[in-house]
């Protein structure tokens, strides 16, 4: 299982894509199919795809980087960056009968996902890009959250043979955690830099010892597909809840609560003097409660309306439209909506747009390539941010699929 | 299809060249590492500074050099009485017959003393009594110089029966607190003697028990942690040697230059507080700098005897006698003495009781009060001028692992307020853990003293700020080291020039770490 674990977190380091389109029906006859779908995607509210891009493949944030961020920072303050890097590898089988019932065939399953995603007020991005040397006043931090899960997953399910709706439970391994929700705080420091003084009120909760497994759970995924009938067109409504579940970390896990205020205004020569062996612990200063044990945490699940694309239709053109969001309070609901266009039975496209997630506006692409039992498709939500500087993060996704008729 | 192909190669190479280097970006952060206000009071003993009506401070210092008490005079060592009683003829002994009464005079040996009566504070006797005897015996030992409120010590003891291979034992320890000892024998005209009687009869409920001659009856008395309130008799004619060593741990740092003191006036005043005559010297008074050079104090009365005259009054109303030397620039060596800045004084001090043997006819007396004192005095004005007089302190600073963060450059920060009329130029040196010079920083500018400070207006502080810059190349000394030393030169202004010292004075100082980071994951 470890194995299969491994091969499947290994996908996407050779794939980078987006998870949510497009999304297509095929309600063509089918035995069975196995599918892959690796996506990744980041994205932000301000920080620019050439900034971004650092932050995916290394290098150096210059002065001008820095400058281009803080100009599309928000007005209100609170900024949100985010990324969400998934694999799924699905086999569906519509030539058996699960349990003697014909109309359901079977799914097996198995998924890897790290979400990332913070929010922060923009004050404390420009101190922590610049440092506090030039600067002097308050910084409010209410607000300032940081989520980070990576699981895997491994289930099976049913297949609703006719609708093609699934759904399926999975056994999950998470190899680690973090969540950081700071509810109020403060951060001030006087003109001369001689006063600092810091209200924090919040929790950080983790578990990332850096083994495989730190905690185990349960999850489960709904692909509901439901036709409906408005005048003379036909449409198809999908409804997905993808990774609704939980993970118990084990009791090696870590939780801290604070709830101080600070002033630091440097150390008198005494204390330097008797310091001697002693270290300062900003930590133990700020009260921190520090208290070890196991933990329950909900998945970043995520959940979807949309009407897509049926890729039977005989029907060039076709509209896509939905709305989606992950479980998860940094990740605002997300609207997109597109147009599918069919050049011909091996190969169509698209273009969409999409609005909210960690950030605005994107403009996405696709293309699918049909290759006699294999379907290819390659998309990005965010057109302009992977291939030049002036988007607000990356987007890929690739699909790979195997049918056979 | 080979576009297709291509799309595929590229997203393979794009994925696999994820990463390949770490992200980072500088930034720059000013941290106050220290902010504090220094005066007089913090370099040095609250207790040797007293502040005048202008504002001014004296140097006031009062400091025993020696100081004995009784029990530093007077030292009894534990002493043993012992006694094996023989009976006198073989006999059988009816019940209820006294057998044994044998009194003893026992001398004791006080090393030198000759003790003619002590009052004890704290003390205790050890009391064994061993019997042969075939019978219960009654055994009464009494001291008859022991008494407690007029009360004579006497105890009274049933002891087992015992036979001549295993005697019985019988062991008790009395408290001595508060008892006389008489030691001037039945006739008063002896010292060190404690008399002693021991009675012994048989059990007058028992039956006759058969003695012979070559049977013992044994008992010991051990006096023992014997700490007299009272003594008389003749303390004899000894010399008491006492070295002491003062440290005086401000000036330790001081590793180099000068200053001048003005007024300098000092008392040594020795105190008699024992009706013993005596005689005192001060064989040599040495000051000790932190460069290891020594100045000794040189005065007439420094080396050859004094004599003190005894004290008069009894112990509670005691009135020492006194004999002052006082030390001056003009009859002494007592300004270099002090401008060698001693961190440590060493005086050697001799006195020494009865120097002419026992003119008192044994009536040498000690009480729980009485002393032998050197006392050092002194109150004058502080007024010092420097001369770049320099010190030095070393500090415990080590930089913590700095994870994700570099420094790049970045400077140490010192914005000062100095009230004080001398200015100091400072240097830094940072060690490592086994004292390995990794770095040595200068001052880009002195600290300044301040101006136009006159007795009317004291206080007229000063406002600057010293840098030590450090480079990139310089960084790894930094996040190395294990300690940081801190050399500050100071100098009055006029080369040296003499000037009161005022209580209100400060120097304010607020320490800055203003480092370039790059912060690398």
């Amino acid at each position: 299982m470890r194995l299969i674990f491994f091969l499947i977190s290994f996908t996407h380091l050779v794939s980078f894509a987006q998870q949510t389109l497009p999304v297509w029906h095929d309600s063509t006859q089918i035995q069975r199919e196995v599918q892959w779908l690796s996506s990744g995607q980041l994205h932000s509210s301000h920080i620019g795809s050439g900034m971004s891009r650092i932050f995916l493949f290394g290098g150096f944030i210059d002065d001008a980087m820095k400058a281009q961020s803080f100009k599309t920072l928000s007005n209100n303050g609170l900024n949100r960056t985010g990324a969400v890097i998934s694999s799924d590898l699905v086999y569906t089988d519509y030539s058996v009968n699960l349990f003697g019932m014909k109309e359901f065939g079977l799914v097996v399953l198995a998924g890897y996902q790290n979400y990332f995603a913070a929010s922060y007020r923009s004050d404390l991005y420009r101190l922590l890009a610049n440092g506090n040397a030039d600067f002097s006043g308050e910084i409010e931090l209410a607000d300032t959250r940081f989520f980070q899960m990576a699981h895997q997953k491994i289930g099976f399910g049913m297949v609703d043979k006719k609708t093609r709706s699934t759904f399926a439970i999975s056994l999950v391994n998470s190899s680690g955690y973090q969540n950081f929700d700071l509810i109020n705080g403060v951060f001030r420091q006087s003109p001369d830099k001689d006063t600092t003084d810091i209200l924090l009120v919040g929790d950080y909760q983790s578990n990332n010892l850096g083994s495989f497994s730190n905690g185990l759970g349960a999850a489960i995924d709904v692909d509901l597909r439901i036709p409906v009938t408005v005048g003379k067109y036909n449409a198809l409504i999908q409804i997905v809840a993808q990774n609704i579940g939980f993970v118990r970390y084990n009791k090696a896990s870590n939780q801290y609560s604070i709830d101080s205020l600070y002033r630091y205004t440097g150390f008198s020569l005494n204390q330097v003097q008797g310091l001697g062996n002693e270290t300062f612990s900003l930590a133990d200063s700020l009260n921190f409660n520090p208290q070890k044990g196991g933990q329950t945490q909900y998945l970043p699940g995520f959940l979807q309306v949309a009407k897509i694309v049926d890729v039977s239709s005989l029907n060039r053109f076709q509209s896509f439209f939905g709305i989606n969001m992950y479980t998860q309070i940094i990740y605002l609901p997300q609207a997109f909506a597109g147009i599918h266009y069919k050049v011909n039975r091996f190969f169509s496209t698209g273009l969409h747009g999409s609005y909210g997630g960690f950030g605005g506006a994107r403009i996405g692409f696709y293309s699918d390539f049909t290759l006699g039992q294999f379907k290819i498709g390659l998309s990005s939500q965010d057109v302009l941010g992977t291939l030049s500087n002036s988007g607000f993060g990356h987007s890929l996704l690739m699909r790979l699929t195997w049918q056979q008729k | 299809m080979k576009v297709l192909k291509l799309y595929f190669l590229s997203l393979i190479m794009l994925g696999l060249s994820c990463r390949k280097e770490p992200i980072s970006w500088n930034s720059d952060w000013s941290l106050v590492l220290i902010q504090d206000t220094l005066n007089l009071n913090n370099l040095v003993a609250d207790s040797i500074l007293d502040i005048n009506t202008d504002g001014s401070y004296n140097l006031v210092i009062n400091r025993d050099l020696l100081n004995l008490n009784m029990e530093d005079i007077v030292v009894i060592p534990d002493t043993l009485i012992e006694h094996n009683v023989n009976i006198p003829v073989s006999v059988s002994v009816p019940p209820g017959t006294q057998f044994i009464d044998q009194i003893e005079d026992n001398n004791f040996d006080f090393g030198g003393l000759q003790l003619k009566k002590i009052f004890l504070k704290n003390g205790l006797a050890d009391i064994s009594i061993s019997s042969p005897i075939q019978t219960m015996c009654i055994v009464t030992l009494t001291l008859p110089g022991v008494t407690k409120n007029g009360q004579t010590f006497s105890i009274e003891v049933d002891v087992p029966p015992g036979t001549n291979a295993n005697p019985s034992v019988y062991s008790t320890s009395i408290d001595l607190s508060e008892y006389e000892l008489d030691l001037s024998g039945v006739l008063g005209d002896s010292y060190n003697v404690i008399q002693s009687q021991f009675r012994v009869k048989t059990n007058p409920n028992g039956s006759a028990v058969f003695v012979n001659s070559s049977q013992q009856v044994n008992f010991e008395v051990a006096f023992k942690d014997i700490l007299p309130s009272y003594a008389r008799g003749y303390f004899g004619n000894r010399v008491i040697q006492e070295q002491q060593e003062i440290s005086l741990d401000f000036m330790s740092r001081i590793i180099f230059g000068s200053i001048d003191l003005e007024n300098i006036n000092l008392t040594l005043t020795l105190f008699n507080g024992i009706k013993v005559g005596a005689r005192a010297k001060i064989e040599s008074l040495e000051g000790l700098n932190a460069q290891n050079n020594s100045v000794f104090l040189t005065h007439p009365q420094i080396g050859p005897w004094i004599w003190i005259n005894q004290t008069l009054g009894t112990w509670d109303n005691l009135q020492p006698s006194a004999h002052q030397i006082n030390l001056s620039s003009g009859n002494s060596s007592i300004e270099p003495f002090f401008e060698n800045l001693p961190n440590l004084l060493k005086v050697n001090f001799a006195f020494e009781l009865n120097p002419f043997g026992n003119t008192s006819g044994g009536w040498d007396e000690l009480f729980s009060t009485s002393f032998v004192r050197a006392f050092l005095t002194a109150d004058m004005p502080l007024a010092i001028g420097m001369n770049n007089l320099t010190l030095r302190d070393t500090f415990a600073l080590k930089v913590g692992d700095t994870g994700a963060l570099t420094p790049n450059k970045g400077n140490i920060e010192i914005r000062y307020s100095n009230a004080y009329s001398f200015g100091a130029s400072l240097q830094i040196q940072l060690l490592d853990e086994i004292g390995n010079v990794l770095l040595t920083k200068s001052s880009e500018s002195p600290i300044s003293g301040s101006q136009n400070i006159s007795n009317s207006n004291p206080v007229v502080p000063v406002n600057g700020e010293v840098i030590f810059n450090f480079n990139e190349s310089e960084m790894p000394a930094i996040l190395n080291m294990d300690r940081i030393v801190i050399i500050a030169v100071f100098n009055s202004p006029g080369n040296g020039q003499i000037a009161s010292v005022f209580s209100d004075q400060f120097f304010a100082f607020k320490i800055f770490s203003n480092l370039s980071l790059t912060t690398k994951f």
